[in-house]
């Protein structure tokens, strides 16, 4: 029954639970370095070489500002509401070797940049008790990712063939976490954590009313080193 | 407690609404939907590529087509630019409408490719398929990256802009037909491919020099020629134009047609031709088994440019593979046309567009006939004036009329080239036709000098300027005859074999033009 009410909890996120529990907020503020480990389909469309067309792109690693509030349920569980300040990742050309040299000559150089904002609600199980120095903890939860800004560069515009405008759909999907905290006092902790999730989306790359896309999936390492404080 | 989370969330909320997001194209661009005709819809238009004369060899190279090709074309000597325009046109019936094309771009430090350049604009041969994009050579499969890579290869290698319309009905235009051999809308439509893409070439650093050559082959030699006279009525510049294989004398060859004198590929260019015509007219037929077998009338007014290529259309049974008519005469009197027996090197030809599963009905061919027998041609069935038929009383004769080009006269220096034995776009019917009605004595005679004829399949004279095309070919025709038979050559004739060689004679008359400064 307990465990019941702690799932109703979970899913109503942040409203305040039953008065019996211990209560507890959270706040974590930190920096995150977030290494996207991107995998893209080669792009498709009209007046792109034929399948495999050997062009695809790589979103490099970003770091950003981490906010995380979480809602202790009981001793061990808690949920999360983990955000940010919205980081912009550089996307790469990543081009296969049989292309031509002049198409070869973009490889690496940045495409387009992309602003993600990805808020993820997590349920945390922290092991130990409450006055440990050390408590391991894991989480799961589910994560949305919206690409808010994209820009093409001059790169991109040239490799595209004109300027270009880009469209990313947004994700849901699954994400997981293992954290590390170290109490320093009743109110503060330092807390580390390895963070990953599913992401996918398309993107459409639109130049001249001529649409291509690809299909980008995500398998991101989130690192976050954040200080935390407790009322 | 509760007031910081709703803090918290607020700010994320209002971190979203401030922060501008959405998408930055990097650069302007100008999204015309005016539909208006010349309009470019996209400017800056879409490059697809670009080489520059080194890798465009190393690619030509790379195929035995290719080979060929650089052996005739010459090598390149600039890169090439690959643009995709978009613009406004208008369709058969004047209705509004948008088609795509290339523009090309020479690039590159050599003077030939530097500096303000000529423009070629290139009217392209019959292709029954919709997806035909001329400006899309990244895939040699594709349809029209032949012709594309010949067009760059032969002109935009060696300097000229290239304006190369794909036509209303193909690739993304979304006109649900094509207006085929349409004199009037063909022309509206290179000319406007050719506005809008003179609004692309200021931003892409290309200068218009303001010499102006049209060429095309095949349908695109009766387009070019009808563009030349659609120019030059409009008191527009053409430097000089240069029709290849084209049917210009559409009501002799029409006729001559009917009369059973069928050419390779007549079972396709009738449907492009009957469904032109009447939507432009209206009064081709009232139902499509007016002028088809019942086997095939159906849906055929709205079978081409169609989504799959030939071979499926013939192997799906929607068009009959050569049997235009029947091996039955329509009436007793007309068995000796059916097949005709006479040129005798011409009979198996002829005998091939007569058959059991044929495409045109008896009872159209009679009606056609017997207009052509009351008011005739004047070349077809036998050499009179030259001249069309006055007054044709059959729909079909009255659209060819009126798309026959024997109605104007260059001002400006025209090549007509092709080849004597041509099986498709009859040679002695079309180029020989023009070349007698732009000759004195006729009333239409051409100052001298200004029409040249080009047979490439004949023996170099002295001082021939085209003694290089004339061998070029020879030696095309002897190697495809020796790898293939004569069948090989027949087949191949229009299609692959004169087309490079008009293409370099084309390139050679140009040059020669701007050379004089004429």
């Amino acid at each position: 029954m307990k465990n019941m009410h702690s799932l109703v909890c979970a899913a109503v996120l942040l409203a305040p639970c039953g008065a019996a529990m211990a209560q507890q907020y959270f706040v974590r503020v930190g920096g995150a370095h977030i290494s996207p480990n991107s995998t893209a389909t080669d792009a498709v469309g009209p007046m792109v070489p034929p399948p495999p067309s050997g062009i695809g792109m790589k979103v490099q690693s970003a770091s950003t500002l981490f906010v995380s509030v979480a809602r202790a349920i009981n001793d061990n569980l808690e949920v999360e509401f983990a955000g940010g300040y919205p980081p912009t990742h550089a996307s790469t050309a990543d081009l296969a070797p049989h292309l031509p040299a002049h198409v070869l000559a973009y490889q690496g150089l940045t495409l387009a940049k992309v602003r993600q904002i990805a808020p993820t609600v997590f349920l945390n199980y922290k092991f130990g008790a409450p006055t440990d120095r050390w408590r391991p903890s894991v989480g799961i939860g589910i994560n949305y990712t919206n690409f808010d800004k994209r820009t093409s560069t001059v790169a991109g515009n040239a490799l595209n063939g004109g300027p270009t405008h880009i469209s990313m759909s947004d994700s849901w999907g699954l994400a997981a976490q293992v954290g590390l905290s170290y109490r320093i006092d009743e109110r503060w902790t330092i807390h580390g954590g390895l963070t990953t999730a599913r992401v996918k989306t398309r993107l459409t790359a639109t130049t001249a009313g001529v649409a291509r896309t690809m299909d980008i999936r995500f398998r991101p390492a989130v690192f976050t080193l954040t200080a935390g404080y407790a009322f | 407690m509760r007031r910081l989370i709703r803090w918290f969330a607020l700010g994320a909320t209002a971190t979203l609404a401030a922060c501008g997001g959405g998408a930055d194209l990097g650069a302007p661009s100008v999204h015309d939907t005016s539909g208006a005709r010349g309009s470019l819809v996209y400017n800056p238009p879409l490059r697809i590529t670009y080489m520059d004369a080194a890798e465009f060899t190393a690619r030509m190279q790379g195929s035995v087509s290719g080979k060929s090709l650089l052996q005739v074309a010459g090598a390149p000597r600039c890169g090439v630019q690959f643009h995709y325009i978009e613009y406004g046109t208008v369709g058969g019936a004047a209705e509004p409408t948008t088609a795509s094309g290339a523009l090309m771009l020479p690039t590159g430090t050599d003077p030939a490719c530097a500096g303000p350049r000529p423009i070629v604009l290139y009217a392209h041969g019959t292709t029954t398929e919709k997806a035909y994009n001329i400006a899309d050579i990244t895939d040699p499969a594709r349809p029209g990256a032949s012709e594309g890579s010949l067009i760059a290869a032969m002109y935009a290698a060696q300097g000229f802009v290239v304006v190369a319309p794909n036509y209303a009905g193909y690739d993304s235009s979304p006109l649900p037909y094509h207006p085929y051999l349409n004199a009037e809308q063909q022309s509206s439509d290179m000319v406007d491919a050719l506005t809008a893409a003179r609004k692309a070439l200021k931003d892409l650093g290309t200068t218009d020099s303001g010499k102006l050559f049209i060429t095309g082959y095949s349908q695109g030699g009766h387009v070019a020629m009808a563009t030349h006279r659609a120019l030059q009525s409009a008191g527009q510049t053409v430097t000089a134009s240069a029709p290849m294989s084209g049917p210009y004398a559409l009501g002799t060859f029409g006729d001559a047609v009917y009369y059973g004198n069928v050419n390779l590929g007549a079972t396709l260019f009738t449907p492009l031709l009957s469904t032109s015509y009447q939507k432009a007219y209206g009064n081709i037929y009232s139902k499509t088994t007016d002028l088809y077998e019942a086997a095939y009338a159906e849906g055929i007014d709205t079978l081409l440019p169609a989504r799959t290529g030939m071979a499926e259309l013939f192997s799906q049974g929607k068009l009959p593979q050569t049997a235009l008519f029947s091996s039955t005469p329509p009436i007793p009197s007309m068995a000796a046309i059916t097949p005709p027996t006479a040129p005798a090197e011409q009979a198996p030809l002829f005998a091939l567009g007569f058959g059991a599963n044929h495409l045109v009905s008896n009872a159209a061919r009679l009606a056609y006939l017997q207009d052509a027998m009351a008011n005739p041609d004047g070349v077809v069935p036998a050499v009179t004036t030259g001249a069309p038929a006055a007054a044709p009383g059959h729909p079909l004769r009255q659209a060819f009329r009126k798309n026959d080009m024997r109605n104007w006269t260059p001002q400006r220096p025209m090549l007509l080239c092709g080849g004597r034995a041509d099986p498709t776009v009859f040679y002695s019917l079309n180029t020989q036709v023009m070349q007698g009605f732009w000759s004195a004595p006729s009333p239409a005679a051409a100052a001298a000098g200004r029409v040249s004829v080009l047979d490439v399949d004949s023996a170099p004279g002295a001082n021939d300027p085209f003694a290089p095309v004339k061998m070029g070919f020879a030696s095309a025709k002897a190697a495809m005859a020796a790898a293939g038979g004569a069948n090989a050559v027949v087949q191949s004739y229009h299609g692959t074999l004169v087309p490079p060689f008009c293409n370099a004679a084309a390139r050679a008359y140009f040059q020669q033009v701007l050379a004089s400064g004429a």
